[in-house]
């Protein structure tokens, strides 16, 4: 299950406004998992974060509870 | 060459022969077909086993499995537009397989409700060769969690194993949970116009792969937009294989690979004009050796562009990039030639941090070259390699050559412009292909992927990075081409 997540965004915008975004989740045993994606210019970057951390504790669970 | 009929309703003397008299599922067709066969599965055929269903097709490619649009026509004339027809596993913890040689098409294909790791789909499994089809075919994970349930694409791949093609055409999948995925395992794999139900429930990973698998596979044309899954492909599995997405609509804020390769062999993962919005020229490389990204800030002034919009790449190593033998290989910058029997220079601008070992931080020819492939013979298209790197690995190295090329800097500290070239005599009309090469682990440099210098390529032509050519026609029209990069 992921314990925490942060994000880092580009410093600056591409040229249709959206960004490059850095997320770093780590788990209950410590390993870390980093996504990076093109987000829209209204994202909500927080939300997003929340998504991805929701999916991959989803994941998880279900592969240890195999 | 005999058709048969399959009917679930059927009740007559199971022959097959016509629809009164139709085999009730289309294993039992199977079991008497031929590769010369068409099977004809009626529109309100519905099956529901509660055990394994398998397929096991014929050991040569010809067999026709067709949803047809009826159930009394005889032979039917049309087939099923929407897949009516469909086969499921049901309640048991038994996995729904197609081996062999067929096309497919027009079905509904669902596999067991139980969450057990059992109640997967395989679609080309077990020690043979497979030559599959499947064409307008719904594909639905009947259970709702359990890590073992997954659609598994091809078989794992050992020394029984034959020759694999699968290809899925316009085929809709539907999951059940967040933990379901396409696994794919073996052989040579293509997707084209497949698409994703909203209606079902969202993957975190869309694409895994099967440890030691060995896959060549292409997606391309697809929309996988249905849902909004967090990762395209899972990329932590030891195996081989190039993976291409191409011309596909995604999610918006999806992660293109979950993971890192485990060596060289793995391949590379290629991201081609793929995106959630109408840009033609996003691009992801994802390798061993680290990745390379489609950047539109940090750009040269006359470089690349799509003709609307600047480019370059984005190479950024990992530290398992390293001279000799694991760089970073840029995508394939392609031009067309026309010059031949004289000598032409292809040049790449580069920018980075002066990241380098050289003066005030400039890269150096065992840390970044370019390497072009071009026809060196007159009488047959025999080609040749040109690079700059250092001539052997125990050359001294030497700074690559500065550039006074106009860059957009934005959030480089302390930017450093310079220039790889090489001079080379064509002897054949024909493409020039280049690739850029990083060694130096950890380093982020940004590379205009436009071959400059070259006669003629510096007027009323557009390169689009990646693998298309566009040249203009000076009186007017356009000739697009296309090389096949990978597949």
């Amino acid at each position: 299950m992921i314990v925490s997540s942060t994000f880092v965004v580009d410093d600056y915008a591409q040229a249709d406004g959206r960004r490059y975004v850095t997320e770093t989740h780590v788990d209950g045993n410590g390993e870390s998992i980093t996504l990076s994606y093109l987000a829209n210019i209204d994202a909500d970057y927080d939300a997003i974060l929340v998504a991805h951390a929701q999916g991959i504790s989803a994941l998880q669970a279900e592969v240890m509870g195999d | 060459m005999t058709d048969y009929y399959v009917r679930s309703a059927a009740a007559g003397t199971g022959t097959g022969a016509d629809w009164t008299n139709a085999f009730t599922t289309i294993t039992a067709a199977l079991a008497v077909a031929t590769n010369a066969s068409k099977i004809y599965v009626a529109d309100d055929h519905a099956v529901t086993a509660g055990a394994a269903i398998t397929w096991t097709c014929p050991t040569s490619p010809g067999l026709q499995i067709l949803g047809v649009n009826t159930h009394t026509s005889t032979p039917p004339t049309g087939l099923a537009s929407t897949p009516s027809a469909v086969e499921q596993v049901g309640a048991s913890s038994s996995a729904f397989s197609i081996a062999g040689y067929a096309y497919i098409e027009g079905l509904k294909i669902v596999s067991a409700t139980n969450n057990s790791a059992a109640a997967v789909m395989n679609i080309g499994s077990g020690n043979l060769g497979h030559g599959l089809v499947l064409k307008n075919c719904i594909l639905q994970l009947g259970n709702t969690g359990n890590a073992g349930s997954l659609i598994s694409v091809g078989p794992a791949i050992n020394s029984s194993v034959k020759d694999v093609s699968i290809e899925l055409r316009d085929c809709n999948f539907k999951f059940n949970n967040a933990v379901q995925t396409i696994r794919l395992q073996g052989g040579l794999i293509e997707m084209r116009g497949c698409s994703i139900d909203a209606a079902g429930s969202t993957p975190t990973t869309l694409f895994t792969r099967l440890a030691a698998g060995v896959v060549k596979g292409l997606v391309q044309d697809c929309d996988l937009s249905g849902v909004s899954f967090t990762n395209l492909i899972d990329i932590s599995t030891a195996c081989s294989g190039d993976i291409i997405f191409r011309n596909s609509k995604v999610p918006s804020s999806v992660s293109v690979t979950t993971g890192s390769m485990t060596g060289p062999g793995s391949g590379v993962v290629h991201f081609q004009n793929c995106d959630s919005s109408g840009t033609n020229y996003r691009l992801a490389d994802v390798s061993y050796a680290g990745s390379i990204l489609s950047e539109t800030t940090i750009v040269c002034t006359g470089g690349a562009t799509d003709g609307a919009t600047s480019l370059s790449w984005k190479m950024v190593t990992k530290a398992s990039s390293a001279y000799p033998a694991t760089p970073l290989y840029s995508p394939q910058i392609a031009v067309w030639n026309d010059t031949t029997g004289s000598s032409v220079t292809a040049t790449i601008e580069i920018v980075h941090d002066s990241v380098g070992a050289g003066a005030a931080g400039a890269l150096q020819n065992d840390e970044i070259w370019i390497e072009v492939d071009y026809i060196s013979s007159s009488g047959t298209p025999l080609g040749a390699r040109i690079d700059n790197k250092k001539s052997t690995v125990l050359t001294t190295a030497a700074d690559q050559a500065s550039s006074s090329a106009t860059w957009t800097t934005t959030g480089i500290v302390t930017p450093l412009k310079q220039k790889l070239s090489v001079t080379f005599t064509p002897q054949l009309k024909g493409f020039i292909l280049a690739k850029v090469v990083l060694a130096k682990a950890s380093k982020t440099v940004y590379i205009s992927p436009r071959l400059t210098d070259l006669p003629g390529n510096s007027v009323n032509q557009r390169q689009i990075p990646g693998d298309v050519y566009v040249n203009e026609i000076s009186g007017g029209g356009m000739i697009l081409t296309r090389l096949q990069t990978g597949m």
